[in-house]
């Protein structure tokens, strides 16, 4: 079965095209400047058979980059495809599971697109344009909080009054979760352990957003990240935990502009807060000798992590393995063993060359004597959310189970 | 020697006469004074203190949240100090002048009397910039850091445990929980914290008798957007109506929430061990090893419940036999350790030599 798969940016539409369950890859690309006129023309970079060509043209919606990469598709018979996946950050707790999507799953997304209000409107609005233009074809919906539905009630639980927690839907949702399932399958398959039985630290570390996953038998049962994808780590522009009085001080001081603060925690925190000068690790460890906040900037950022590196460890009792994943976790050697470093006791032991040049990936980079086995692992949403797409599409009878 | 020893808490004040002599220290008098407004609150102090008049008070402890770093002991207050905590007081508005007010009312009662304050933030003044800094921009960020908030707790029962092991010279590596009605675990090597649970406020951290601990800061924007709720409403709500009464719907002790059977304070209870589990984890990475587990606070006597969750987990992950790692409870009530910070700092600013006063 041909299966694309959308991951939908704010102004961006990445798409792969693959065979399942072969999880051959047929056609690739994305979409650029997708929405209003930029100074530079919308461009679909497209790939198929490994050719590659650019094709500039104005994409004023996600349903027009939508309608113009079937296009390019619809050239080639080899590449139309036969059912549609999308890529939803937030399911909420209405969708506990992926769903093969029909009117009423429709009517659910629109009820949670709210939850995520940068990321799942546009995939909604794809979603529906694709309906409108192929209704044929089946479409999927993959949510990265699926595979956080298993987390317990007392990790997802906030401290709250009762009443107020259920009326504003307070709860942790945990995000990553499409990266972090895909990668702990590929674990268990590197260990050649069972995935029921694979315990494991995630480590989601991206240029932009980061989270870790703490994993017991296969299964999600904690996330940095909450209620929204704000709490947890450090990143790059969000500043991961804080005292919610100083959230509330920054309210009042705001002369009660909400939206200011979050803005300010979402987009000027982190990294790029900290060191004033850049949103990303890399730069910010290249430059410390430049400048002191740099030093204290990356100090912060490798702490949190380890901190919470940490706590799953514990929690996980005695796991099988770390991983290491995306953009930070696969590239950067630096962070993976500031962040293991010292850490013997708790069965955690690096070898320090593998880990400065771990070969292609997966790799185990800790050394023989280590019992936790410390993974690299180039993550792909894409076949995740093929793997779970045709999951559900070959198998109907456990369609839209929520 | 001994101390009158002065600690507010939300019901009053709470007063004690703690004599240190050779042997165990012992109290005489000790009472809650209520609060009846600034001027007349030290009254129920001055009737209970009446039948004790021919005892000497060698130094008036006073017990305060806050001290910022300027405080990184406990001091012998001078007109230098009252300055330093009078500039404080944008950064604690409340504990601040808790305190300024109690020393202004213990000097009119005690004119001759040297007045001491011990600080719970003194013992995490040197908690690493790592652990002490918010991901915030520069200008926000610079005047918010994280403490712990039951410093003196922490810096007794560590003391404590550190005497046990006789490890010599190698500093001690020992997670300190402080079983309180907001509970605060630290990771402290030596006789330095390297983590603590609590944030800039004890509002964050773990969940509490009435204080929500970490949550999602999204949740607190949310809550002061909301128009039926607003900032000021929500700071009341996280501080008072969470944690275990929030999750509960009724109050309930530490103590209750640790040792009772009803299945919705079972949960309670399975919520705040989950949280510990995660912060005795992040201790350990804080620490890179552990020698031990110290219990300190008013419900230190039901250690054992926390004990026997979290010793197994923390043994299974060091790889250590079951029941080999140490942990101990420090007993010492609070009005004791108080006592003992003021009396030092007394010692300490007469070079050894002590003068009581009528």
């Amino acid at each position: 079965m041909r299966i694309i798969v959308f991951n939908c940016g704010s102004s961006s539409l990445k798409y792969r095209l693959l065979d399942m369950p072969s999880e051959t890859e047929l056609a690739a690309g994305e979409a650029e400047r997708v929405g209003p006129k930029t100074a530079l023309p919308g461009c679909i970079h497209h790939s198929a058979f490994g050719m590659r060509e650019d094709h500039e043209q104005e994409m004023p919606d996600h349903g027009a980059a939508f309608s113009a990469v079937m296009r390019l598709l619809e050239r080639d018979p080899r590449l139309l495809p036969e059912a549609i996946g999308h890529r939803m950050v937030h399911g909420g707790a209405l969708f506990k599971h992926h769903v093969v999507v029909d009117d009423q799953a429709f009517q659910g997304l629109e009820e949670v697109q709210d939850l995520a209000p940068i990321h799942n409107p546009p995939a909604l609005r794809l979603l529906a344009a694709c309906r409108q233009l192929y209704p044929k074809l089946p479409e999927t919906v993959v949510f990265d909080t699926a595979f956080h539905s298993t987390i317990s009630p007392a990790a997802r639980t906030y401290a709250l009054p009762l009443q107020v927690a259920r009326s504003h839907g307070f709860r942790k949702y945990g995000f990553h979760g499409t990266s972090h399932e895909y990668v702990v399958h590929e674990a268990a398959k590197y260990l050649a352990i069972p995935i029921t039985e694979l315990r494991a630290v995630s480590c989601h570390l991206g240029s932009g957003g980061a989270s870790l996953c703490a994993i017991v038998n296969g299964k999600s049962v904690d996330n940095t990240m909450g209620y929204s994808p704000l709490q947890g780590l450090v990143m790059s522009t969000r500043s991961g935990d804080l005292d919610p009085a100083i959230a509330l001080s920054l309210v009042a001081n705001a002369q009660g502009d909400s939206r200011q603060v979050e803005d300010m925690l979402n987009r000027k925190s982190g990294l790029l807060g900290l060191s004033g000068v850049s949103a990303d690790i890399r730069d910010v460890l290249a430059n410390q000798q430049t400048d002191e906040s740099l030093v204290r900037a990356a100090e912060v950022y490798l702490w949190r992590i380890r901190k919470y590196l940490g706590a799953y460890l514990l929690v996980t009792e005695r796991p099988h393995c770390i991983i290491f994943t995306d953009t930070i976790g696969e590239k950067i050697p630096y962070v993976r063993w500031a962040v293991t470093a010292g850490l013997g006791s708790l069965g955690v032991s690096m070898d320090p060359l593998k880990n400065a040049d771990p070969g292609p990936l997966p790799a185990d980079l800790a050394s023989p004597e280590s019992r936790v086995r410390i993974l690299a692992i180039a993550t792909n949403e894409e076949v995740a959310i093929a793997r779970a797409s045709y999951g559900l599409l070959a198998a109907p009878s456990t369609n839209n189970a929520n | 020697m001994n101390s009158l020893v002065l600690i507010p808490s939300k019901n009053g004040l709470r007063y004690s006469r703690v004599f240190l002599e050779s042997g165990e220290p012992f109290t005489t008098v000790s009472g809650l004074a209520r609060l009846r407004g600034t001027a007349a609150s030290l009254t129920d102090l001055e009737l209970a203190l009446a039948a004790n008049r021919d005892q000497a008070i060698d130094v008036l402890t006073i017990r305060a949240v806050f001290g910022g770093n300027d405080f990184a002991a406990p001091v012998i207050v001078d007109e230098g100090h009252e300055k330093k905590l009078l500039h404080l007081r944008s950064q604690s508005p409340l504990s601040v002048a808790n305190t300024t007010t109690l020393i202004a009312e213990a000097q009119t009662m005690f004119p001759k009397v040297p007045i001491a304050v011990a600080f719970e933030t003194s013992f995490f003044v040197d908690l690493p910039t790592r652990e002490s800094t918010y991901a915030l921009p520069r200008a926000a960020g610079n005047s918010v850091r994280r403490w712990g908030y039951h410093g003196l707790f922490h810096a007794a029962a560590t003391q404590e445990l550190a005497q046990e092991l006789k490890l010599g010279a190698r500093p001690a590596r020992m997670l300190s929980i402080c079983l309180d009605s907001r509970p605060e675990m630290a990771a402290v090597q030596g006789r330095v914290p390297l983590a603590v649970t609590s944030g800039s406020t004890p509002m964050e951290g773990l969940p509490g008798e009435a204080n929500c601990g970490e949550i999602d800061p999204s949740i607190a924007l949310a809550l002061a957007a909301d128009p039926d709720i607003g900032p000021e409403r929500a700071n009341l709500m996280l501080t008072r109506e969470s944690g275990f009464f929030g999750m509960l719907g009724w109050r309930a002790t530490l103590g209750e929430v640790l040792t009772e059977k009803r299945a919705r304070i079972s949960r309670v209870r399975e919520h705040l061990l989950y949280h510990m589990a995660l912060a005795a984890g992040s201790s350990l990475a804080a620490l890179e090893m552990l020698d031990g587990v110290v219990f300190s606070g008013r419900y230190a006597e039901q250690s054992d419940v926390v004990a026997s969750y979290l010793m197994p987990r923390l043994e299974r992950a060091l790889s250590l036999p079951a029941g080999s790692l140490p942990w101990h409870t420090c007993q010492t009530p609070l009005d004791i350790i108080v006592a003992q910070a003021g009396i030092a700092a007394l010692v300490t600013k007469n070079g050894g030599q002590s003068t009581a006063v009528q």
